[in-house]
């Protein structure tokens, strides 16, 4: 794996610091910090202490959660890794919004896909009081506004069945 | 694993207002670019701040959704895709493909001219064994139709002139209807123009060309087209030094073509200029059936026309039907 060859150079396991906007620190080995590519150019310029001063201490704590499972990823153990990510989406949506941010930030792909394709599966097929609801969207249209907006692209909004569920 | 959300579900008084709105634009970009384009086209009537938000997508996905609606479930049949901002063309290929499987028979691709590399339609575009009608406004490197069995029009635009018109013309063979614009590159095939073209398999009755600049390339490729029995041609431009385009365009120089179908011929004139002149005298001549000719004024001035009108109805006793248009 071209993750352990630096370690098997030296011997030892690279480890980095990364810390929290809350000041906390944690030490992790560089071959699972480098899944986010934000890290990964920082530990290319030679940082071993990383600041990350967008992202909170439980917010890092659940993005390292990710980033060790994610680095546990073979061929034999995908079903755990899906399993994993199905509970790792499952947080409120304050969390969720955190990670969507911090992700964002760090760069780190695979949880920007993961994160992303679960709210974007809570918007599709919803209809718009629906989708309005469930994210807490004021709707500041009036309602000729709302008539000319629907009337620029009538086509998506008519012939189908939107769900008004909530879920 | 994660700390329970206290119960409450999607209240209002969980949620800081509106946190999806509030994300970075390049995480909405994320999240929309993962809904099928209806649905990302739906988040706008959600607020103003999202009226707008799906027209950055940087990728658009196209697929049966779009179109399908539950009481209609039959193939697509015409479709038209008109891009104009993107620099590449990122995922046309897959869409033609899905195309041709389909049962698609009128096409329209109005494709961005590109940066460097011309786009390569992909090969299932040249065997969607439906296809009567094609229309492509784009720069594309190579156009080969000789598989498409049943296609009978067919619009070329290409400003870039950068298609291998020879190539091209080899491969039309079933083809009825030919619309050529902005073929610049005809010009290089003025004298020589290849008369592979064997005419035999050509049988187009509306022949068009629009925007030749050079009536001589509009001549050699009528030559190409003896059974043509529509014929429009529009010209802009005119080079008035054209001599070689003059000596051409005698009649004795087509001894050995008549248009023994031409029935119609649609003139919009470029500068009234001799070769443009030449051009009609010779178009009567060799057309026995004509019955209509249409000639419609272009940039020349009225009494021009009017000059030229008399012109022609001294030379030639056959019934020209003439409209001038301002």
């Amino acid at each position: 794996m071209a993750s352990s060859s630096s370690s098997s150079k030296t011997g030892l396991k690279k480890m980095l610091t990364l810390k929290s906007s809350d000041g906390d620190e944690f030490e992790l080995e560089e071959s699972i910090v480098i899944q986010c590519q934000t890290i990964k150019h920082m530990v290319e310029d030679g940082f071993s202490l990383i600041p990350l001063q967008n992202v909170d201490t439980k917010t890092l704590t659940k993005i390292i959660e990710y980033m060790k499972k994610h680095a546990e990823k073979t061929e034999s153990n995908k079903e755990e890794i899906k399993n994993f990510n199905k509970e790792f989406v499952k947080g409120s949506f304050d969390d969720q919004f955190e990670l969507v941010s911090a992700a964002n930030y760090l760069h780190i792909n695979g949880l920007m896909d993961l994160l992303c394709q679960s709210i974007a599966d809570r918007i599709n097929n919803k209809s718009v009081r629906a989708v309005r609801e469930i994210f807490n969207i004021s709707n500041d249209y009036t309602p000729d506004e709302e008539e000319k907006v629907r009337d620029e692209h009538k086509w998506a909004h008519e012939g189908g069945e939107f769900d008004e569920s909530l879920d | 694993m994660m700390a329970p959300n206290k119960g409450i579900k999607h209240s209002c008084q969980t949620l800081p207002p509106d946190l999806l709105s509030n994300l970075p634009n390049d995480a909405l970009d994320c999240i929309l670019v993962r809904l099928p384009l209806r649905e990302a086209v739906r988040t706008s009537i959600l607020s103003k701040k999202w009226r707008y938000t799906w027209c950055r997508l940087p990728e658009v996905t196209l697929d049966e959704t779009l179109w399908k609606t539950p009481d209609d479930t039959g193939p697509v049949t015409k479709f038209t895709l008109s891009i104009s901002i993107l620099v590449g063309c990122p995922n046309v290929d897959n869409l033609i493909y899905f195309l041709s499987r389909d049962a698609i028979q009128d096409l329209v691709l109005r494709l961005p001219k590109p940066e460097d590399n011309l786009y390569k339609l992909p090969s299932s575009l040249f065997t969607c064994l439906q296809l009567r009608r094609l229309t492509l406004e784009s720069s594309v490197r190579f156009l080969c139709l000789k598989n498409i069995p049943l296609l009978a029009k067919i619009s070329l635009m290409d400003d870039e002139g950068r298609c291998d018109i020879v190539k091209f013309f080899q491969s039309l063979s079933t083809i009825e209807h030919l619309h050529l614009e902005y073929m610049d590159q005809l010009k290089t095939y003025q004298q020589g123009f290849p008369l592979i073209l064997t005419v035999s398999n050509i049988v187009p009755y509306a022949f068009f060309l629009c925007f030749l600049d050079e009536v001589l390339c509009a001549l050699c490729l009528i030559r190409s087209f003896p059974y043509l029995q529509y014929l429009k041609i529009e010209i802009i431009d005119v080079n008035y030094e054209d001599i070689p385009a003059l000596e051409c365009l005698e009649v004795e120089h087509f001894s050995d073509v008549t248009f023994n179908h031409l029935r119609e011929v649609r003139l919009i004139m470029g500068t009234g200029s001799k070769p443009e002149m030449q051009l009609i005298k010779l178009l009567l001549a060799k057309s026995p059936v004509l019955v209509r000719m249409l000639i419609e004024a272009g940039m020349f001035e009225e009494s021009a026309t009017v000059q030229m009108l008399v012109e022609f109805l001294t030379i030639d006793a056959l019934a020209v039907c003439s409209k001038h248009q301002w």
